[in-house]
């Protein structure tokens, strides 16, 4: 396992390799269409129901890059983005619903601490600011793209980390937490892209 | 450093006339830093076919990073942008450790930016910024086209 991005999740916290988006990171966002066969690893069980009025959430997802290559590698310019809001695709044999009343925040704020996401199973994770996990937050499928990319920031706040001679994160915990509003649709949203992108020196 | 998912590689010519490459050092070495030109060049035949070169005038930083892109979440546009970037620039002042140095932190005042972006089914494409007083040439060499950052 070379530099990989990994999700933080519970109490302790546990770590999973999402590398490559084949793990689910818990924001594909399901609205609540009576179907709760859904069997993704994050939320998805507990699909976020459609709000009447107001938002509701996901539980926040934190992510972060790992390296445990050894001895060879300096690593620096971290960033986050996305390939923008995904259009439904013509045809579109799995349903996937439009981004309508769907977003995808990113925390503004990154830090070194890992803190667990709250919330009501089958109702609504807490909203990240209103947990205090960050100041603000920006709608990240709108805002960052390649030309316009968020930059994450070192582990530690440090300019660039390496070479590493025990594994370790590399990166501040990036926190992400898909909302639903009133205006959305039933289904499964079209999977949307997010990318990390670093710098080697080797 | 030669990695195994590495599509190109660096070369430093040094003052004697010496070639050094990643095959044998980093360029994080104050060995790259009295380099006189830089090379990224194809690792082999199924490489995207460009070399990027540059002479290192007196007085500039030679920097050389390989971005990586990993995919955190995949849609069905996850295979148009890049997944690797091979960047190649050059700033007038002294770092006394540039392979540390983020390279964001960098203003572009007096050199350049080159990059060259591969995508997941292998082709590439080179994007080019300068502060106004580096040019970028291309040349085709066959198979290999060849693209040189000059100060004008």
């Amino acid at each position: 396992m070379p530099v990989c991005i990994k999700r933080a999740y519970g109490s302790g916290p546990s770590e999973i390799d999402i590398s490559g988006g084949a793990e689910p990171i818990g924001l594909k966002l399901k609205t609540y269409d009576g179907n709760t066969a859904e069997s993704y690893l994050f939320n998805a069980t507990h699909p976020v129901p459609k709000p009447s009025s107001g938002n509701k959430h996901s539980y926040t997802a934190t992510i972060f890059l790992h390296s445990d290559v050894l001895n060879t590698e300096i690593y620096s310019d971290i960033k986050i983005y996305s390939g923008g809001v995904p259009a439904v695709p013509d045809p579109n044999p799995r349903g996937y619903v439009a981004w309508t009343g769907a977003q995808i925040f990113v925390a503004d704020d990154t830090n070194d601490t890992y803190t667990q996401a709250t919330g009501v199973q089958d109702d609504s994770g807490t909203e990240m600011v209103a947990q205090g996990l960050t100041s603000s937050k920006t709608d990240l499928l709108a805002t960052y793209n390649a030309s316009n990319m968020k930059s994450v920031g070192m582990a530690g706040g440090v300019g660039s980390i390496g070479p590493i001679t025990s594994a370790q994160r590399i990166s501040k915990y990036v926190r992400l937490q898909g909302t639903l509003g009133p205006t959305c649709s039933a289904g499964s949203t079209v999977p949307a892209t997010i990318y990390m992108r670093y710098s080697v020196t080797s | 450093m030669i990695h195994d998912w590495d599509s190109h590689y660096w070369m430093a010519k040094l003052p004697s006339g010496k070639w050094i490459s990643a095959a044998n050092h980093s360029s994080f070495e104050p060995i790259f830093q009295t380099a006189t030109k830089i090379r990224i060049e194809p690792l082999s035949s199924l490489s995207a076919q460009a070399v990027l070169e540059a002479e290192v005038p007196d007085g500039y930083t030679a920097f050389l990073r390989t971005d990586r892109v990993e995919i955190v979440m995949k849609g069905p546009d996850a295979a148009s942008g890049p997944k690797l970037i091979y960047v190649m620039a050059l700033e007038k002042g002294h770092w006394d450790d540039p392979g540390r140095v983020a390279l964001s932190t960098v203003p572009l005042k007096d050199g350049f930016r080159a990059e060259l972006r591969i995508f997941p089914d292998g082709h590439g494409e080179v994007d080019f910024n300068s502060s106004g007083n580096f040019i970028s040439e291309v040349a085709n060499m066959g198979e290999c086209d060849l693209y040189r950052f000059i100060e004008v």
